[in-house]
């Protein structure tokens, strides 16, 4: 299979497995090694318990979640996952969220002297907001900005900026992520949803909202990709919904460079295998 | 843990919208454990998208067996599943209870709670005393009776209309069984989220009497993958139901 290349790292192959949907890139390591990359649960400055139950609802094909960043926080990581991480064969990409420039810059320090091969900045977790602004910092393109700059001053590392395209035009934070220096981007992060108990009248999820992931939004995203690609000459990499083959191919035509799995992993952790021995198979 | 095709060999209806299947999988079989799950893709279409966590109620060397309840979209696919089809299974999932020698040990269910606990008492029986405090809805709910009644010294049984058994909720009479509790070095509860409160909360006098609970909780992956599934510790923080349970010594959680 072609190899693509985003600044200096080779992908193997177009399928990376998206954040939150296979652990810190520990688990399952025989179908990672397999994957162009795998991007880490999200990682903040500080430890975050999480939401609290539920924090999954199922919805028409469909996931809405409500995780809430749980992870150990960036100094945990470093010294008592990313070890374990070591005999991986694929592209380690870190995922991290913060709610100011400050704190990403910070992360980007901490990372930028371990072994990882790149970063992907979370400004489009649902779950996180803008000190400042009070919104998700990928609802501005100013802080948008702002915050791929800070990471950037601190790594050379290979940036991935992940947008959102809740209730903004991704085109404009494409286009701010890519002044502020990143390398790539990656459309969309998950949607924003709401589940309510029919019975009670309560909102379903402990954390109350959640993201939106899964087949049910792939149109949608398509969409975005192909909305940003025309405009915008960066590597893109496309999620949202993608189950099959035949997603991936629709992805790559659409204007990205490669994918991102995730809702699926869910279904099947074998699914980014599965997926990539049917593309195989299609193109011969 | 393994991702495999199991083969439906039967599928029958035993009580009111419950079922039990049989599935051949000897690769899962073989390996499972009590306490243990698998993780069921009903289709495979994605719609619905997740797969259905069911605890395993028995296990030979090449079959499962799995008892569920049709209430949704999932389950009422299971349930027109005939012999000979095929479905996908992740499994077996989920910490399983280690083995225990000479010991009184309690097991408490309500409704499809029992189901869980048959696979556990066959295990259990050959090097212990089993003591079942079981409750349902009414009689015809009351499932399995047949199957415990070889495995388990006693069995009181209690059901919400009288039906059988004591009317009422099968806790009061779990609790009034001083006697029993006193003698038993661990009581096993399965069962809806409140009974297991209600039992976690309670003050037995029994301080040493160790309390493990089945737990439910709405699942992602079931493997540890998507921490999806988080049940609160006693001190700060959650624990996953998939990977760190399903079955949990109730002492470390805050229910």
């Amino acid at each position: 299979m072609t190899k693509i290349k985003i600044k200096n790292l080779i992908f193997k192959n177009p399928i990376i497995l998206a954040s939150g949907t296979f652990s810190f890139g520990d688990k399952f390591i025989s179908v990672a090694n397999e994957m162009g990359g795998i991007v880490t649960k999200g990682i903040t400055l500080l430890p975050r318990v999480g939401n609290p139950p539920p924090r999954i609802c199922e919805t028409p094909a469909g996931i809405l979640n409500s995780v809430g960043l749980e992870n150990p926080g960036v100094d945990k990581f470093c010294k008592e996952i990313l070890p374990r991480l070591q005999s991986l064969k694929t592209n380690l990409i870190v995922n991290i969220s913060a709610n100011s420039a400050k704190e990403f810059s910070i992360l980007a320090q901490k990372l930028n002297d371990t072994n990882i091969d790149a970063l992907e900045i979370n400004i489009s977790c649902p779950n996180i907001k803008d000190k400042d602004c009070n919104k998700m910092i990928g609802q501005d393109p100013k802080a948008t900005y702002e915050a791929v700059k800070a990471v950037r001053k601190q790594t050379k590392k290979t940036i991935i900026t992940k947008l959102t395209a809740n209730f903004i035009d991704p085109l404009l934070t494409a286009q701010a992520a890519n002044d502020a220096g990143t390398d790539a981007i990656c459309l969309i992060n998950t949607l924003y949803g709401l589940a309510i108990d029919s019975k009670t009248g309560k909102p379903f999820l402990g954390g109350i909202t959640g993201g939106l992931s899964g087949p049910a939004i792939k149109p949608f995203a398509l969409y975005c990709v192909w909305h940003v690609a025309s405009k915008v000459k960066l590597p893109i990499i496309g999620c949202g919904g993608i189950v099959s083959a035949d997603d991936v191919l629709e992805y790559l035509h659409a204007g990205s460079k490669l994918v991102e799995v995730g809702s699926a992993n869910l279904r099947n952790p074998y699914a980014g295998l599965e997926i990539l021995k049917e593309i195989n198979r299609l193109r011969g | 843990m393994i991702r495999k095709q199991a083969i439906v060999y039967r599928n029958e209806k035993i009580g009111p919208d419950i079922y039990s299947m049989w599935l051949r999988c000897p690769q899962i079989a073989k390996i499972a454990k009590p306490g243990q799950f698998v993780q069921i893709a009903v289709n495979d279409s994605y719609e619905p998208f997740l797969c259905r966590p069911l605890s395993i109620a028995d296990s030979t060397n090449n079959m499962i067996r799995i008892i569920y309840r049709v209430i949704g979209k999932g389950t009422k696919i299971l349930k027109e599943k005939k012999k000979g089809e095929v479905l996908s299974i992740l499994g077996p999932l989920g910490k399983a209870i280690a083995p225990i020698k000479n010991k009184n040990i309690v097991l408490c269910a309500g409704g499809l709670g029992i189901a869980p606990l048959l696979y556990l008492a066959k295990n259990l029986k050959k090097n212990n005393d089993l003591i079942l405090f079981y409750g349902a809805r009414n009689e015809s709910e009351l499932i399995l009776l047949k199957e415990f009644k070889p495995l388990c010294d006693k069995i009181f049984l209690s059901t919400d209309d009288g039906s059988r058994g004591k009317k009422g909720f099968i806790t009061d009479i779990l609790f009034s069984a001083q006697d029993i509790l006193a003698n038993a070095y661990c009581l096993y509860i399965a069962g809806p989220s409140a009974m297991i409160k209600k039992i976690s909360n309670y003050k037995f006098n029994t301080p040493n009497l160790k309390l493990f609970g089945f737990l439910e909780e709405r699942m992602g992956c079931g493997c540890g993958i998507c921490f999806g599934c988080a049940v609160k510790k006693k001190e700060n923080g959650y624990l996953r139901v998939c990977t760190d349970g399903p079955v949990f010594n109730l002492s470390q959680l805050e229910l």
